[in-house]
């Protein structure tokens, strides 16, 4: 039995972290700005703050996979932390809600939602690029809904485990020891419903007071909380919030609720007991208001201190590096109004990717390999990410209908993200290879020289972007020119070396090819700036 | 014509010398001359910031009608100028005669 318990609940585990990784994955392709739109609309409304909130809770019927679908959201930059905060706490209320009502069978959910996935399979649904994204995050959803039904199945069990039910018969004694196993078996069995249910039938059965019982809700609330947060230790940076606010809602109900408990057992002053008595005389029905009290007190405690848990979530999930690096700094929905500012700020964050491109090199480079800020592979994640957002933007801003020349600046800035994303591409392979080829000493240096070379390219490059003017756009292109004759006597001197060894000859083809290809690139970027005057002189001389 | 003013460079000319080139080299063309001739005999290594700082020497010896030339560039420093794509700006020479007279 104790295998298959474990196997049940890894397995459900492994399906939840696969799910919520699909779900991540997928809606970042479906984050096109209808989608945020339609999100900001329903956070922006409490009402439908509040139902979306509840409907999640009760449908999926557990907050901890509502804190994990909200944080691929906020991953993918779909929805805010501050947005996403009152859904978790109402998805709470929502999961509670459902004790009290009618179970809803979570199980035929995902059936159901994974044959339909499977139909959108079979019609190569999943193949199609309207499609593909929606029928991700579906199998990512019905994926993580089979997790959650594994990790259930894997909990029953529990109930019928003798040393348990005997162990926490042991705790009739103590309030604090019924708490502190609750916590603990909720963290190793990762279900609170299980913990709670048992400890109501052992309470049924007389040998647990209900007492003991509330602690034991409260302290599996608080296991399923602190078990969120121990879930979400693979996630960094700001993206951890979620999880951190979900355990935080459980830590401040469980603080404040627990006082109260003392507070009406010893001093007799009226508390939670006193109210679920007055509100059902079934102890099932006291037991589950006593469950929705919990998320109630909880999200009240929360609310009443919005500012300050949000600086605390910051405090302990700082934003990282990597996150700051991956969001456009300028753009912003609300400027899409103003074609002219829009096009100001779209291309502010071009220049801002421009400006990385050169760090590219750090690691290869004599003077900065040794203290290199950000590995090529991170720098190309975040220039990937972020073109996709400003491109994606200046899409929806073409068909905003600017004025003729602003639709030329925003069919020549979609052209530039797409020549800085090859461009990114390109340098990330060429400082890759160029540390592979760090053992062989000739590759190595011509790739030192290359970086030092391409360096210096692209920091021209980017301030003649910022600031062009003629002479910087015609030395620019002079150095980009053709040179593939250069590279061709480059490519045969090295090659001469040690021609017998066919790595060492593909190493160098790739370099040498990738360096042609990067220079190219630049100059193809540099022929998208044109400086002010040039542009005067053009735009004049029809008129004259 | 007036005789071309010379620069002579020594070692590397990376982020510890550039400033101290640049600083050289702008106060040689702030005398206006006709011409600029560097002797690249003795240098090593240039890295990106040197690089940098021979472009924008050749950009204001542009703006400047100022007729510049490098002459006996190390086989090393020749690569780097070549794949930096500075020859095509800057043009290089064997020797200083041959400098002297590409600027005459």
């Amino acid at each position: 039995m104790g295998f298959e318990i474990a196997a049940n609940l890894l397995a459900g585990l492994a399906l939840l972290f696969i799910g919520i990784k699909l779900i991540g994955e997928n809606m970042k392709q479906m984050a096109g700005l209808g989608f945020r739109r339609f999100l900001s609309r329903i956070t922006r409304s409490l009402a439908l703050t509040v139902l979306s909130g509840v409907l999640a809770g009760a449908l999926v019927q557990s907050a901890t996979a509502v804190t994990f679908i909200l944080t691929s959201l906020v991953s993918s930059r779909l929805i805010g932390i501050s947005a996403s905060l009152p859904i978790i706490a109402w998805a709470n209320i929502g999961n509670s809600l459902i004790v009290l009502l009618a179970a809803v069978d979570l199980r035929l959910i995902a059936l159901f939602l994974i044959a339909g996935i499977g139909v959108c399979y079979y019609t190569n649904l999943d193949k199609s690029n309207r499609y593909r994204a929606i029928v991700g995050a579906g199998l990512g959803l019905g994926t993580l809904l089979l997790g959650l039904i594994f990790m259930k199945a894997g909990a029953a069990p529990l109930k019928q485990v003798a040393w348990l039910s005997q162990f926490l018969s042991y705790t009739k004694n103590s309030y604090l020891l019924a708490f502190l196993f609750a916590v603990g078996v909720t963290l190793v069995a990762q279900s609170s419903t299980t913990v709670v249910v048992l400890g109501i039938s052992l309470a049924r059965a007389g040998l647990l007071g209900p007492e003991q019982t509330v602690m034991i809700i409260y302290g599996s609330n608080l296991g399923s909380g602190l078990s969120v947060w121990f879930m979400s230790s693979n996630l960094r940076g700001s993206t951890r919030q979620l999880p951190l606010y979900q355990a935080l809602f459980k830590v401040a109900g469980a603080a404040v609720l627990v006082v109260v408990f003392y507070a009406e057992t010893y001093f007799h002053i009226p508390g939670v007991l006193s109210m679920v008595r007055a509100l059902s005389h079934d102890f099932g029905t006291q037991m589950a208001y006593v469950f929705l009290l919990f998320q109630l007190v909880s999200a009240a405690v929360l609310a009443i201190l919005p500012s300050l848990v949000l600086r605390l979530m910051e405090a302990i999930c700082p934003a990282s590096t990597e996150e700051a690096l991956n969001r456009p700094q300028f753009i912003y929905e609300q400027a899409l109004e103003e074609p002219e500012t829009a096009l100001n700020l779209a291309e502010k964050d071009c220049l801002r990717l421009v400006g990385y491109l050169p760090q590219f090199l750090d690691a290869i480079r004599e003077e900065t390999r040794e203290n290199v800020r950000l590995q090529s592979g991170v720098l190309s994640t975040a220039v990937l990410s972020v073109s996709g957002e400003v491109k994606t933007f200046v899409t929806h801003l073409i068909g905003c209908h600017p004025s003729e020349e602003g639709l030329q600046r925003a069919l020549n800035l979609e052209r530039q993200f797409d020549l800085i994303c090859s461009l990114s591409t390109a340098l990330n392979e060429f400082a890759c290879l160029s540390r592979e080829s760090r053992g062989v000493e000739k590759l190595f240096a011509f790739s030192q020289q290359s970086s030092e070379a391409l360096h210096m390219i692209l920091v021209t490059l980017a301030e003649n972007m910022e600031l062009p003017d003629e002479v910087g756009c015609s030395v620019l292109q002079e150095l980009t020119s053709d040179r593939s004759e250069t590279m061709l006597g480059m490519r045969r001197s090295l090659a001469r070396e040690n021609s017998m060894d066919p790595q060492y000859y593909q190493t160098l083809l790739a370099l040498t090819c990738l360096f042609e290809r990067i220079v190219w690139l630049i100059n193809q970027l540099g022929q998208t700036t044109r400086p002010a005057r040039v542009n005067e002189v053009i735009d004049a001389s029809p008129a004259s | 014509m007036q005789n071309p003013a010379t620069l002579e460079l020594n070692g590397r000319i990376d982020n510890a010398t550039s400033a101290d080139v640049e600083a050289q080299i702008n106060a040689l063309l702030d005398a206006m001359p006709k011409a600029l001739i560097v002797d690249m005999t003795s240098v090593n290594f240039v890295s990106s910031l040197g690089l940098r700082v021979l472009l924008t020497m050749a950009k204001r010896c542009r703006r400047e009608n100022v007729k510049v030339a490098l002459h006996s560039v190390t086989s090393q420093v020749t690569s780097v100028l070549q794949l930096s794509g500075l020859v095509a700006v800057l043009p290089l020479h064997p020797n200083r005669d041959s400098a002297l007279s590409s600027v005459a």
